[in-house]
């Protein structure tokens, strides 16, 4: 049976080099080539490929943001950079493989085995969101949040969220005209966005402050805030110190 | 404190050289005074120590007057009241030293000596005097030019420093490793455009290995620089780049210093084109304004959920600081967000390359 392959990379011409040497190798099917990270996204969902080859600079959504993106849904993935130290870095404290650019067919054929031979072990994954957790770890304050509706994308620059509410597994994030889902913990979204703006103010619920109208008593030991469109919120204890801190 | 205190081998040298002086007075006491070498050299080698120490101390009178910033009559002044101050007590040593002489030793009139020899002392408290006065400001000119020296020499650090940098720069190896990369796929689909672009990387690199041993070029050579560069750009991203250029001809001939236009340009793609999917137009535009040479290059901006994180502020500091090297405050660089746009404007002294030395 061949490997059926995605090749995900914005240079048209590196993506025919790279195709140029698979096809050399006897089991290899190439399913698709994508240009970006939305493309690579919906590629994904309509063809289940086994393996993509995903550069790591690309415009828009890079490596980084698709891996977030596809989450338990991503296939194997061998990524592919020209140069860049600090991803190669953070590749090799992993254990995960890349390749450099230009490939050629005696290492990619190293790589395929690599990925045989360890294909289905969940620490794969896990490297890959240990991965995933350094490069957000490098990139904070978070100035976007990127979310997925089946092979759609969507982009919410933090600077227009209004707010967002723990519920269960996942987050709803809400901005002036709608809200997403999003698989994701409210904890972690509250330490990656910038703390200078985005405030914890109840156990579900972090609230960007450039949308709070006022805080007002609600009964005799509690508060709650309102927005400025004119919801209005519960604020904890804990929650009315952080606010309280930011004034 | 005197340099000669911090390093005691050259104390221990200026001892060393002092012992034959010291030895020729005692032989010149002895002829003067009628005693025996023995009681010539006890009186001589203690004041003679003296009279060094005291030479030594006009370190302190010559920091305090230097040469220049000083009138020569003040200097004069300064300098006969020190020789007569250094003589003087020469004198007054010399007359407690034999006292104490004259107790120890009764077998000679110790203040006879002393009468025929003070004439002699005073002289030489003067003579080295304006002897260590002459050698200290020696040694100051010295040192002056050694610091000179090392400056000049920091400058130079500063400017290879510079060229490194924008040698790093160039030859970025991402920029460098897509550009081969995609070279290798371009060769099989069109071997004429391949062999063109392969040319093209061979001058863009040639250049700017060659452009650390030039001060200045010309705009032409350094345009053509940038049209190298930019054929390899547009084979990568393809229709996703555009470019508007607008040169003034009869700037060609214009000199400025080799890599300033380069990484403004490269700053345009690499922060206006390629973070947009759709890419965009990187607008150049040269000409000349008064007595200056005016650049102008923009582009347009990804959106500020798209801008990759860390933007062009190093590259940009970098450049101004080889500017402020090159051309004090007259060159200036100027960067900022003009709505969807970024911009750079560069302005430099206009010079013209000597109509003799322009190759035809």
């Amino acid at each position: 049976m061949s490997l059926r392959c995605l090749i995900v990379d914005d240079e048209e011409l590196c993506r025919s080099s790279l195709r140029l040497e698979l096809e050399t190798i006897p089991g290899i099917e190439i399913i698709g080539e994508c240009a970006n990270g939305i493309e690579a996204v919906r590629a994904v969902q309509e063809l289940d490929p086994d393996l993509m080859f995903l550069d790591i600079q690309m415009p828009r959504l890079d490596g980084f943001d698709l891996l977030e993106l596809l989450g338990d849904q991503a296939p194997g993935i061998v990524f592919v950079t020209a140069h860049d130290e600090y991803a190669l870095r953070a590749f090799e404290a992993r254990a995960l493989d890349y390749l450099l650019k230009p490939a050629r067919a005696g290492r990619i054929k190293k790589a395929l085995e690599r990925f045989v031979e360890q294909r289905g072990r969940p620490e794969q994954q896990s490297r890959q969101q240990e991965l995933l957790a350094w490069h957000r770890g490098q990139h904070k304050p978070l100035q976007r949040i990127l979310v997925r509706l089946g092979s759609e994308v969507h982009v919410i620059p933090a600077v227009e969220i209004v707010r967002i509410q723990a519920q269960d597994d996942y987050v709803r994030i809400y901005t002036k005209e709608r809200s997403y889902l999003k698989t994701e913990r409210i904890n972690r979204l509250e330490e990656n966005l910038d703390s200078s703006t985005f405030c914890r103010i109840h156990r579900s619920h972090l609230l960007n402050i450039s949308f709070l109208r006022k805080i007002e008593p609600y009964s005799k030991e509690s508060y709650k805030v309102i927005l400025l469109n004119g919801e209005s919120l519960p604020v904890s204890r804990a929650g009315l110190a952080r606010l309280k801190a930011f004034f | 404190m005197h340099p000669f205190f911090r390093r005691p081998l050259h104390l221990l040298f200026a001892l060393i050289f002092w012992s034959p002086l010291s030895l020729g007075l005692a032989a010149l006491l002895q002829t003067l005074t009628k005693t025996d070498l023995p009681r010539a050299v006890l009186l001589a080698f203690p004041v003679m120590l003296f009279l060094l120490l005291g030479g030594l101390s006009t370190w302190f009178v010559c920091r305090f007057s230097p040469l220049a910033g000083n009138s020569l009559f003040r200097l004069v002044a300064a300098h006969l009241a020190g020789s007569q101050f250094l003589s003087l007590a020469g004198l007054l040593f010399l007359h407690l030293y034999s006292s104490l002489l004259a107790v120890i030793d009764s077998r000679v009139s110790w203040p006879e000596i002393e009468g025929r020899v003070r004439l002699l002392f005073y002289v030489m408290g003067a003579i080295v005097y304006f002897l260590s006065v002459f050698f200290h400001y020696l040694l100051a000119a010295m040192e002056k030019n050694r610091e000179a020296e090392k400056k000049l020499l920091q400058a130079e650090l500063v400017r290879s420093r510079f060229e490194l940098q924008a040698m790093r720069a160039t030859i970025h190896p991402h920029f460098l490793f897509n550009s081969l990369t995609a070279l290798s796929g371009l060769i099989i689909r069109d071997p004429g455009q391949g062999r063109e672009i392969c040319l093209q990387l061979a001058d863009f690199l040639r250049y700017t290995l060659k452009m650390t041993q030039h001060n200045r070029i010309t705009l032409a050579e350094e345009l053509e620089h940038l049209r190298n560069y930019l054929a390899i750009e547009l084979m990568r991203l393809g229709n996703r780049l555009t470019i508007e250029w607008r040169v003034e001809e009869n700037l060609f001939n214009c000199q400025l210093p080799p890599m300033l236009l380069q990484p403004l340009l490269e700053n345009a793609v690499k922060h206006g084109i390629q973070p947009r999917l759709e890419g965009g137009c990187v607008f150049f535009q040269a000409r000349a304004a008064g007595q200056d040479l005016e650049f102008i290059i923009s582009n347009p901006l990804p959106g500020e959920e798209f801008r990759p994180p860390g933007g062009t502020g190093l590259g940009l500091k970098t450049i101004r600081r080889r500017l402020a090297e090159e051309f004090d405050s007259q060159a200036c660089l100027s960067a900022g967000r003009n709505g969807e746009e970024f911009s750079v404007k560069l302005v430099l002294p206009r010079v013209e390359k000597p109509a003799s030395e322009v190759k035809k």
